[in-house]
């Protein structure tokens, strides 16, 4: 087997520990991440290899396309430039997500979709902290089962809401990524294809987080001594000590090492 | 015209409720009033119930006379403890067994020996009810102050929730003498954490009225002395509506000296007991008084067995339980230091304690462990003029030295201004006296030094007040009033109102155990010594323990300590104690839970039945 170089980049500049346990993330070709204050106030540019500070900072910025500043405004990680007119104003349970034309955000007791200036909201009991996401044709998130458990309810364009996950057993940590929307649910991952409805199953004990590209997902497991990153398209990363935290997009594979700070950003190939 | 008045009375009662109910901008919300109403009602009719039961053991005790008002009110209130005691060791706490114990507490106004109303001079009860309106404002906002988060108000909530006296490796704080909690859980059970700090500011403003009634009785001026240098005092000030324990104990402390005056040995041993079931920092004040104030080896010795015999029960407690008799304090396995003195003020080596005085006048600060409060210069500055009394003045003379064997046992302890209080009183009347007796003209000069020290001590006050008032009217929602002023409480309200129903979180590395309005365990005192304990004690098999005790989540606070904090710990010990604790939770958290909420750096874990693993 002809041996293939490894593109792998260490992020020192952003190696604090944050706040939000979740960050640092891929947003588009961006690493976002935290300062000494455990804030998310900078992002490394994959294409650049520059560190972009940001002017504010947030315990939380959101996930998908775009960081939300709180009252300052959405960022264009681009331009560096922040645009007021597209904050979120209401009181959100958990950071929201956007792509290059909608944004969805979590409120008490509704879930609001924003696209093409406007602002959609149903009625929801959304549970808190984890982010709703984004698929083709609309928006999934983590619904309190009245019994402050987790399902996971599904507002397709045109249709009104419904649980497409629930049961005994909590469903959590959803994701999206053109038509497909994957969550966590006991010792398994399921990823559902909104246009069918069909769902397929993955047999794994996930760590922290899943994370979806296309219909691809990747999710941190235990082995027999430490933690690795596995991906349903075959890939998975072994390397001593635990690696926690995996977010894949394209071809680039983020992820952290426990007991020590800095990111690790790796091109799969 | 009896119609007339009759009306117009009506008419004035109208106004008044109709100007709150009307009022434009709300500046008293119903929510916050009625919850005001209640838990001052609840208040008042336990410390009534206080006052009855206490005169029925005064009489109880043979002691000849009647009752002074005040001795009735702290006899009343040991006596409330240990009726509740019963109950509650045997899982009973309730409203039922707290009713019939209330019953109880009233019917014995029949049989009680007649109390001795205050006798105050009409400025004494001025300065007291200017006084309760900064308790009301205080006691009546949502509790935000530390001891009481994890302590005062979150343990009795515990108990009166499940019902029963805790203690142990889970529950370490309630392993402490429970004398004031057993009350105070009473008190939330019928009328909330508003009820605590009310009752305890009626404490605190009893404490006021009687330090000026006996301050009077001793010399004159010598009572409005002392409560000017308690009213210059910041840190005295703060306690006034705190939900705590210092100024119960001080109360205590203080009646006993008295006690002992009046050669009353047997009442004084007992509210010894009293104080030392309260707080143990009593026993400084306690020493001193029984050293000089009682007569005779044969009267030391007996106070000695009786205030042994009241006590018995705390420590019987632990030793019933497994558990050291003097546990929290000692009796951690494997050598765990409690607490570090060395944290709290200027340093202990012996400079250090001869410039105490000095430093804790000049240099405290009140929101730094340098001290943690602020007293008034005043209490060094009169200390010269305490001296030309002492040759003529042999009672003086005794009380001072009382001060000073109370000063020495603070001294040995933590350098912490809270834990000065139980002999405060003691304090600003041995001053008041000597103030009392000054020349007209040092007197100005010492109300002059008094005012100059006002500034550091009422600008805390004065930000204090400026958040407590819309708080305590309700302007401000308490959760969010909470959540600016609590670290970790958006995180420990989710986590009581969005995990499970059977749910039973371990608090670890946080403090707000208040905001749970469900069981827990853990929670934190000293330097998070209860979890970093149990670490060090089950190493991997730490949460594994936790899930036997029914632990079924985790709410984790900042668990990164510091080297710099603690420069008085060898970096060995700091790795050992407080390093490796730490990075084993790290460890554990991500072989067995499952993080399902955070918000401002706190952390709520599911523990995991059992991880799946891959096969290689």
């Amino acid at each position: 087997m002809a041996e293939q170089e490894i593109n792998i980049i260490v992020l020192p500049e952003l190696a604090f520990n944050c706040r939000d346990t979740r960050y640092p993330i891929l947003m588009s070709n961006w690493v976002v991440g935290c300062g000494p204050s455990g804030r998310v106030d900078r992002a490394f540019s994959i294409a650049t290899k520059q560190v972009a500070r940001f002017t504010v900072k947030q315990e939380t910025v959101g996930m998908g396309v775009f960081p939300f500043m709180g009252s300052h405004g959405r960022l264009s990680l681009q331009k560096q430039k922040l645009d007021k007119s597209q904050r979120i104003i209401t009181a959100m349970i958990a950071p929201p997500i956007s792509d290059e034309e909608r944004v969805a955000y979590l409120g008490q007791d509704f879930v609001a979709l924003r696209k093409a200036g406007q602002t959609y909201r149903q009625v929801a009991q959304p549970r808190a902290w984890y982010p709703p996401a984004l698929f083709d044709s609309g928006v999934a998130w983590v619904e309190d089962d009245g019994q402050r458990g987790e399902d996971i309810w599904m507002w397709k364009d045109e249709q009104s809401p419904k649980r497409i996950a629930g049961g005994k057993m909590p469903q959590r940590h959803v994701v999206g990524s053109g038509p497909y929307v994957a969550w966590v649910e006991d010792q398994r991952i399921v990823i559902f294809d909104s246009r069918t409805e069909e769902q397929d199953v993955i047999a794994a004990q996930v760590v922290d987080r899943i994370s979806l590209t296309d219909k691809t997902v990747c999710w941190s497991q235990w082995n027999q001594r430490d933690i690795d990153v596995h991906c349903s398209d075959g890939f998975s990363l072994r390397r001593p000590g635990h690696q926690v935290w995996p977010m894949r997009q394209g071809k680039w594979l983020l992820f952290r090492d426990i007991g020590r700070q800095t990111p690790v950003l790796m091109e799969i190939p | 015209m009896r119609m007339m008045q009759g009306l117009a009375g009506l008419w004035l009662l109208a106004v008044a409720i109709l100007v709150m109910y009307l009022d434009p901008v709300q500046s008293i919300r119903l929510a916050a009033f009625k919850r005001f109403i209640i838990g001052f009602l609840v208040a008042l009719l336990w410390g009534g119930a206080c006052l009855q039961i206490g005169a029925f053991a005064w009489k109880r005790l043979k002691v000849e006379g009647p009752v002074g008002w005040d001795q009735a009110l702290l006899l009343g209130l040991g006596c409330w403890g240990v009726l509740l005691f019963l109950p509650a060791t045997l899982g009973w706490l309730g409203h039922l067994t707290s009713g019939a114990v209330l019953m109880l507490m009233l019917l014995t106004i029949r049989h009680r020996a007649p109390i001795r109303w205050p006798v105050v001079p009409w400025w004494g009860w001025a300065i007291c009810a200017i006084v309760a309106c900064w308790v009301v404002i205080e006691a009546s906002a949502p509790a935000i102050d530390t001891d009481a988060v994890y302590f005062h108000l979150a343990l009795p909530k515990q108990m009166w929730l499940q019902g029963e006296l805790l203690g142990g490796f889970l529950h370490p704080n309630a392993s402490r003498p429970m004398l004031l909690h057993l009350p105070y859980a009473a008190l939330f059970g019928w009328g909330g954490e508003s009820a605590i700090s009310l009752f305890h500011g009626l404490l605190s403003l009893a404490l006021l009225l009687s330090v000026v009634e006996r301050g009077e009785q001793w010399h004159r001026f010598a009572g409005l002395w002392a409560v000017v240098l308690m009213l210059g005092s910041w840190s005295f000030v703060l306690e006034l509506g705190l939900a705590s324990n210092n100024l119960p104990t001080a109360f205590a402390c203080w009646l006993t000296m008295f006690l002992c005056f009046q050669l009353r040995y047997t009442a004084a041993a007992i509210f010894a007991a009293i104080a030392l079931s309260l707080k143990f920092t009593a026993i400084g004040p306690l020493v001193g008084i029984w050293a000089l104030l009682i007569q005779g080896w044969k009267h030391r010795a007996k106070v000695v067995v009786v205030v042994v015999l009241c006590m018995a029960i705390w420590p019987l407690w632990n030793w019933g339980h497994d558990l050291h008799p003097l546990f929290p304090y000692v009796g951690w396995p494997q050598q765990f230091p409690f607490q570090y003195l060395e944290k709290y003020g200027m340093g202990r080596d012996v400079w250090a304690f001869l410039l105490l005085p000095w430093n804790v006048i000049m240099y405290a600060e009140v929101d730094k462990l340098r001290f943690l409060g602020r007293l008034n210069p005043l209490l060094l500055g009169a200390i010269p003029l305490l001296f030309p009394q002492l040759w003529q003045d042999g009672k003086l003379r005794k009380l001072a030295v009382v001060v000073l064997i109370a000063a020495v046992f603070w001294a040995l302890g933590p350098h912490w201004i809270r834990h000065l209080l139980p002999m405060f009183p003691l304090l600003v009347l041995v001053l008041g006296v000597a103030l009392a007796r000054a020349p007209r003209g040092l007197q100005i000069l010492a109300f002059a030094v008094w005012f100059v020290g006002l500034w550091s001590n009422a600008t805390p006050f004065v930000e204090r007040i400026a958040h407590r008032w819309p708080a305590a009217l309700g302007q401000l929602d308490a959760d969010r009033y909470r959540a600016q002023h609590v670290r970790g409480w958006q995180t420990m309200r989710w986590a009581s109102n969005q995990l499970p129903e059977d749910a039973v979180p371990a608090i670890l590395f946080a403090w707000a155990g208040v905001a749970m309005d469900r069981p827990y365990v853990m929670s934190s005192v000293e330097d998070h010594v209860p979890v970093r304990h149990w670490l060090l004690h089950y190493q991997h098999d730490a949460l594994d323990q936790l899930k036997k005790q029914g632990v079924t989540h985790l709410v984790i606070g900042n668990d990164r300590f510091l080297g710099k904090s603690y420069p008085f710990v060898s970096k060995k010990d700091f790795q050992a104690l407080f390093v490796y604790p730490t990075n084993l939770l790290a460890e554990l958290l991500v072989a067995e839970a499952e993080l399902v909420y955070a918000a401002e750096g706190y952390k709520v874990y599911r523990l995991l039945e059992k991880r799946v693993l891959v096969p290689e």
